[in-house]
């Protein structure tokens, strides 16, 4: 059998002519695009809404400390090519989210692999793909901890047919510009005490994120914002413990930073209002309460108790750069399962920190048929609503469901 | 870590994983060292290597983009053959990690290494076959366990207070000395 590396010639050339869609240019992403472009494939789109931070270099190698405010996918592109010059990929600094990525965009492609952070975008994808009928590489990393599954309309579960433990890490722009519960606001008080009083650590900045692209009318603006801030000629970001200390730990000037100054740079980003509660500067004089708890009544959410505090604080899991590998890694043998037709090969791989009894620390499962009544993927979709019938008449039910409130 | 000098022996895809891992991670010093030439089959594992550097050293040729994963590193070079290499040589290393050698290469140096206390890791792949080997020695590792909340005094005896009670959301870390064969 002819062989191009350990490939057979014929799944060389399926490669080579497949059409890959890769969603995220991060962690998991510039290993992916690494690995895609090493092992043949020759027409790739990427796509990521982020610019670089100098956070990400410890882990995303395909990017420099000179690309930080450029567009992850433009870098990420860039970057892979001068592995591979003969491979062609199309970045898009882009959400996924975009409509215009409509399901004839996705038809276009052979197969999808997420690269993603967060819920929302891993929902989106999902339902695109079971709408393109497009088999979809699903993957994730926390710690020390990653997954990956392959989801195909009709024989695998979806992304959503098993509910989901909440989101338990979040970007960086919901922890600094944009926190909506308690749980961002508790990082972020964890986060402050490390930069005031422990190692600097890029990864948990505090200060408003500049590069945040949401605020951005334009995206292409998020990166000049970001590029400008970075260069030399005035609006220069001095750390926060930097700050701090050439302050003398002054705690009047630090307060009115937090929760005063750096408030009210937030509320010029003004997009970032349009859907959501603006926040309402404090001054020193209203201060009696703890870091977590004032940022809490600044977004105007409720206190939680000491001890819920204390075990969420604990729940922070730093990124680690090797786990994102493997897991790339294994995407690609799950992709290539799938267009060499063996889809029934295709497993959920679990990366585990501790061998188990069998001394292994990747885990296969077979993968599970879809859940005949998952709301999402099933042919008849069906949900479970609790209501108190005395009180909540039909016309309210169905008005809260027009209004997508249920 | 940041005080560590790693030496890494053969450039081929595995070791530019390796050093990628190793540079990113933050290491005092990298040493690269393979006595070979760049082939085209490497360009197509190896990302370290520009696909105009065929028939250079391959350690020669990595070395550039391998510095500019973190300009922190000390990334140093070395085209010479392992087999030719002096104890006094392997000496100044915290770790040494060897990809494509033979296997009585492997043998020699994993002894000197283990009587000096280099923590010694050895691999290679095959297609879609690898393996990976380490001797770490005499060492400390820490383990994180699920913290265990014991009953306070005051409570009454009965079924309940003998029951141990887990807290799921503490965990604990664990100084642990491997045993042989574990």
């Amino acid at each position: 059998m002819a062989l191009v590396g350990p490939l057979s010639r014929a799944l060389s050339e399926r490669l080579s002519r497949c059409r890959l869609l890769v969603v995220g240019a991060g962690g998991i992403g510039c290993e992916l695009l690494k690995n895609l472009v090493l092992a043949g494939f020759r027409d790739i789109e990427v796509m990521d809404l982020d610019t670089i931070d100098v956070s990400n270099l410890n882990r995303q190698f395909l990017f420099q400390k000179k690309h930080v405010g450029k567009s992850k996918a433009q870098v990420a592109k860039e970057s892979a090519l001068k592995f591979c010059p003969e491979a062609r990929i199309a970045a898009h600094h882009d959400s996924i989210m975009n409509p215009g990525y409509n399901v004839e965009f996705f038809r276009q492609f052979t197969l999808v692999m997420n690269a993603l952070d967060n819920r929302a975008a891993r929902n989106h994808v999902n339902r695109m793909c079971l709408a393109a009928d497009i088999p979809l590489i699903e993957s994730g990393t926390a710690g020390y901890l990653g997954q990956v599954t392959v989801i195909k309309k009709g024989v695998t579960e979806c992304y959503e047919c098993q509910p989901k433990p909440s989101q338990k890490t979040f970007p960086g722009c919901t922890i600094r510009n944009t926190p909506s519960e308690p749980i961002h606001c508790i990082v972020w008080a964890k986060y402050l005490f490390n930069q005031l009083f422990g190692e600097e650590d890029a990864d948990q900045e505090v200060s408003p994120d500049t590069a945040d692209p949401e605020a951005a009318w334009e995206l292409s603006d998020a990166a000049a914002r970001a590029g400008a801030s970075n260069e030399d000629g005035g609006i220069k970001r001095i750390s926060t413990k930097d700050w701090a200390r050439s302050t003398g730990y002054d705690p009047v000037k630090i307060f009115n930073k937090l929760f005063r100054d750096d408030i009210k740079y937030l509320l010029t980003m003004d997009q970032l209002w349009r859907k959501r509660k603006a926040p309402v500067p404090l001054d020193w004089v209203d201060v009696e309460k703890f870091a977590s708890n004032l940022r809490m009544h600044i977004f105007s959410m409720n206190m939680k108790s000491k001890f819920d505090v204390k075990s969420m604080a604990g729940n922070i899991i730093p990124a680690i750069a090797t786990t994102n590998a493997v897991i790339a890694g294994l995407i690609v043998l799950e992709g290539l399962k799938i267009l060499s037709g063996n889809l029934e090969q295709c497993r959920t791989i679990f990366l585990n920190k501790q061998p188990n009894p069998r001394k292994k620390l990747l885990v296969p499962c077979t993968l599970d048929p879809p859940n005949p009544s998952c709301y999402v993927c099933s042919i008849k979709p069906e949900v479970t609503v609790k209501l108190n019938t005395q009180k909540v008449s039909i016309q309210v039910l169905q008005d809260r469901v027009k209004q997508c409130v249920l | 870590l940041r005080g560590s000098r790693v030496l890494l022996v053969g450039l081929k895809g595995l070791g530019a994983e390796v050093a990628k891992n190793l540079i990113l991670a933050g290491v005092k010093a990298l040493t690269l060292l393979d006595h070979q030439q760049a082939t085209s089959e490497d360009a197509r594992s190896q990302f370290l290597i520009p696909t105009s550097s065929l028939g250079r050293n391959r350690a020669e040729a990595s070395v550039e983009r391998a510095q500019n994963l973190n300009p922190m590193v000390e990334v140093k070079v070395d085209t010479e053959n392992i087999k030719d290499k002096t104890q006094e040589f392997l000496a100044q290393y915290d770790a040494v990690c060897l990809t494509c050698c033979p296997r009585d290469v492997m043998v020699r140096i994993d002894q000197f290494c283990r009587s000096r206390n280099i923590k010694f890791f050895a691999g290679d792949v095959f297609g879609y076959h690898g393996y990976m080997f380490s001797d770490l020695g005499e060492h400390k590792f820490v383990e994180e366990k699920q913290k265990v909340v014991k009953v306070g005094p005051g409570e009454e005896d009965g079924p309940k207070a003998k029951k141990v009670k887990i807290d799921p959301n503490e965990t604990t870390l664990i100084k642990k000395v491997p045993e042989c064969g574990d």
